[in-house]
C-alpha cells in the first residue's frame, strides 16, 4: 500500500505527515494527533458523532478518507473552544440543560458552527429539519433545540 | 471498523481515470464523495484493491445553465444542487429534492452522480429525474453517450455502466412553461420508503402531458407515461381517472423483496403519493400556467 503524503490545517495549525490511504479521518484526528473530542459511535455517517468540519463543511470522518483534507483546513470540537461562537453556545446549552452524557455534544456544536455560518437566524423548524441527522440518546432532544434556539435564534442573542 | 486496504488514484483527466479504471477492471472502483463506497468497503461489501478518485476530475464538476436547461456534472454535490440559483431558476423543486437527501452531511459529501451510480433503489434523485426527462451523459470505451435515468439502472446496485465506464453528468431540460413538478416522499428510516415525482403539464386546466415516476419500492424507478391516459382531463374527470390508473399501478407494481415495510403499505404509500403528486401538479400547473416550475415537493 503506498503511503499518501498529507499536508493541511488542523485547527488552524499546519500537519504534515505520510500516511495510508486508508486511514479513516476520525482515527487520524483521535490516533494520530490525540484530538478525542471528535466521537466515534454509528460507523455509518447516521448519528453525527464524529462530525468535524472540512473547509467549512460537515463530514462524518467515520467515513471519509483522512487522504482527502489534503490542502484543506480541519476544525474539530477542539478548534472551536475559545472562539466567541462556542462561548454563546456552550452558555446556551448549559442553561437549557442540552448536555446530559456528552458524546452527541462536540458533532451537535460543530453542526451549529455551519448554521451559524450561513449568517441568517434560524426558525425552529429549520433547526428541526437541519439537525435531523445528529442523534442524542440522553436529552429527547428539546433541550438541544430550545438552547439552539435560543443562541442561534432569532430572539435577543444571549 | 477501518477499511481495507487499498491503493488510491489521482487521475486528473475523464481519459485517464477511465483507461485506469478499464485496466483495474473488477480490482478497482471508482470514488467520488465515498459515502456509498467507503461505507461498503467498511462492512466487507466491495472489496476493491485500488480507489480511483473522480474528485481530481474538472469535467465533472460545475452546474451550468445552458439554453434549454441545466447541466450538472457528476461530481456535483447534493448541497451543490441545494444551494444552486441555476437550478433554482429553472426547477426549484430539484433544489428542494436534494435538500432531504440524507442528512447535512451526506450531501456535503455525497454527489449526484454516486447516487446514480451506486444504483440504490432508495434513490431520490433517479425518481426525481425520471420524470422530469432528464438525459445521462455518460464515457463509454472513450465515447459520450446519452442515456435515460430509467435505462441507466438495470436493477439494485447495477447500472449499465461497465468497468472503464463513467457518468460524466446530468442534463435536466427547463420543465414547459405550463408544467409543473412534484416531488413526495414518505421516510421512516434513513432512506425513503418511497419517493414519487410527478410532471404535470396543463392549458387552461387540462392535461397536455404527464409523467409520474415512482422510486425505492420497486428494484428500479418505474416510469410511465400517463399522457394519452389523462390527455384533455381536468377537474373531477381528472381525479377520477387519475384514482383508477394509481390504483392500478399500486396494485400491479413489482417490489422488492425484504424490505422493512410490508407489501401492503408500500403499495397503499404508492397509491396516496402517486395520487397527490398528480392531483398537485395539475392543480399548480393549472394556477401558474406561465410560469417556470416553481411548485415544491415535500416530506409526505
Ligand atoms: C445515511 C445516508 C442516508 C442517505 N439517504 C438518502 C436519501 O434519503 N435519498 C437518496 O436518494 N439517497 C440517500 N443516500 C445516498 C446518497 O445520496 C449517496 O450516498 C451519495 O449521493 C453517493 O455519492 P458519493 O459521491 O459519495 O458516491 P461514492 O460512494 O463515491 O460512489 C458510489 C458508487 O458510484 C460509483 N461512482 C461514483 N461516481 C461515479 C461516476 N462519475 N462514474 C461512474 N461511477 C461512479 C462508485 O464507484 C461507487 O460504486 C443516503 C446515504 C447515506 C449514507
Amino acid at each position: 500500500m503506498t503511503a499518501v503524503v498529507l499536508t493541511a490545517m488542523v485547527n488552524g495549525r499546519p500537519v504534515s505527515c505520510s500516511i495510508p490511504p486508508n486511514l479513516l479521518l476520525v482515527d487520524f484526528l483521535r490516533d494520530e494527533l490525540g484530538l478525542l473530542g471528535t466521537k466515534q459511535s454509528c460507523e455509518v455517517q447516521v448519528c453525527g458523532a464524529c462530525t468535524v468540519l472540512v473547509d467549512d463543511r460537515p463530514v462524518s470522518s467515520c467515513c471519509f478518507l483522512a487522504a482527502d483534507i489534503d490542502g484543506r483546513r480541519v476544525q474539530t470540537i477542539e478548534g472551536l473552544v475559545d472562539t466567541p461562537f462556542y462561548e454563546r453556545v456552550a452558555q446556551a446549552f448549559v442553561r437549557h440543560a442540552a448536555v446530559q452524557c456528552g458524546f452527541c455534544t462536540p458533532g451537535m456544536l460543530l453542526t451549529a458552527k455551519v448554521l451559524d455560518e450561513r449568517g441568517t437566524p434560524m426558525t425552529a423548524q429549520q433547526l428541526r429539519a437541519d439537525l435531523a441527522g445528529n442523534l442524542c440518546r440522553c436529552t429527547g432532544y428539546q433541550s438541544i433545540l430550545d438552547a439552539l434556539e435560543d443562541a442561534l435564534g432569532e430572539g435577543p442573542q444571549s | 471498523m477501518k477499511l481495507p486496504q487499498f491503493e488510491l488514484h489521482r487521475p486528473t483527466s475523464v481519459d485517464a481515470a477511465a483507461r485506469l479504471l478499464a485496466d483495474l477492471g473488477d480490482d478497482g472502483s471508482a470514488f467520488s464523495g465515498g459515502t456509498e463506497l467507503l461505507l461498503a468497503m467498511k462492512l466487507g461489501l466491495i472489496k476493491s484493491r485500488h480507489l480511483v478518485d473522480l474528485k481530481g476530475l474538472p469535467e465533472l464538476h460545475g452546474i451550468e445553465l445552458r439554453p434549454g436547461g441545466v447541466w450538472i456534472g457528476a461530481g456535483v454535490t447534493h448541497a451543490e444542487i441545494e444551494a444552486s440559483p441555476a437550478v433554482r431558476a429553472i426547477l426549484a423543486p430539484l433544489a428542494v429534492m436534494a435538500s432531504q437527501i440524507a442528512n447535512m452531511r451526506v450531501r456535503a459529501v455525497g454527489t449526484i452522480g454516486g447516487n446514480l451510480c451506486f444504483a440504490d433503489p432508495n434513490s431520490d434523485p433517479a425518481t426525481f429525474l425520471s420524470a422530469v426527462g432528464a438525459r445521462l451523459r455518460t464515457w463509454v470505451r472513450g465515447e459520450s453517450r446519452e442515456v435515460a435515468p430509467e435505462e441507466f439502472t438495470v436493477g439494485p446496485y447495477q447500472t449499465v455502466l461497465e468497468p472503464g465506464d463513467l457518468l460524466l453528468g446530468v442534463w435536466v431540460p427547463t420543465p414547459p412553461p405550463s408544467a409543473n413538478v412534484v416531488h413526495l416522499r414518505m421516510k421512516i428510516h434513513e432512506r425513503p420508503s418511497v419517493t414519487v415525482a410527478a410532471m404535470v403539464e396543463a392549458s387552461h386546466g387540462e392535461v397536455v402531458a404527464a409523467r409520474l415516476a415512482v422510486g425505492s419500492v420497486g428494484p428500479k424507478v418505474l416510469q410511465v407515461d400517463l399522457g394519452e391516459e389523462l390527455r384533455g382531463l381536468g377537474g373531477s374527470a381528472y381525479s377520477s381517472r387519475v384514482g383508477a390508473l394509481v390504483a392500478l399501478l399500486a396494485g400491479s407494481i413489482p417490489l422488492l423483496p425484504e424490505r422493512p415495510e410490508s407489501p401492503e403499505y408500500q403499495r397503499h404509500l404508492v397509491r396516496v403519493l402517486s395520487t397527490r403528486a398528480l392531483e398537485v401538479g395539475l392543480a399548480a400547473a393549472t394556477s401558474s400556467a406561465g410560469r417556470p416550475a416553481q411548485n415544491g415537493g415535500g416530506e409526505a
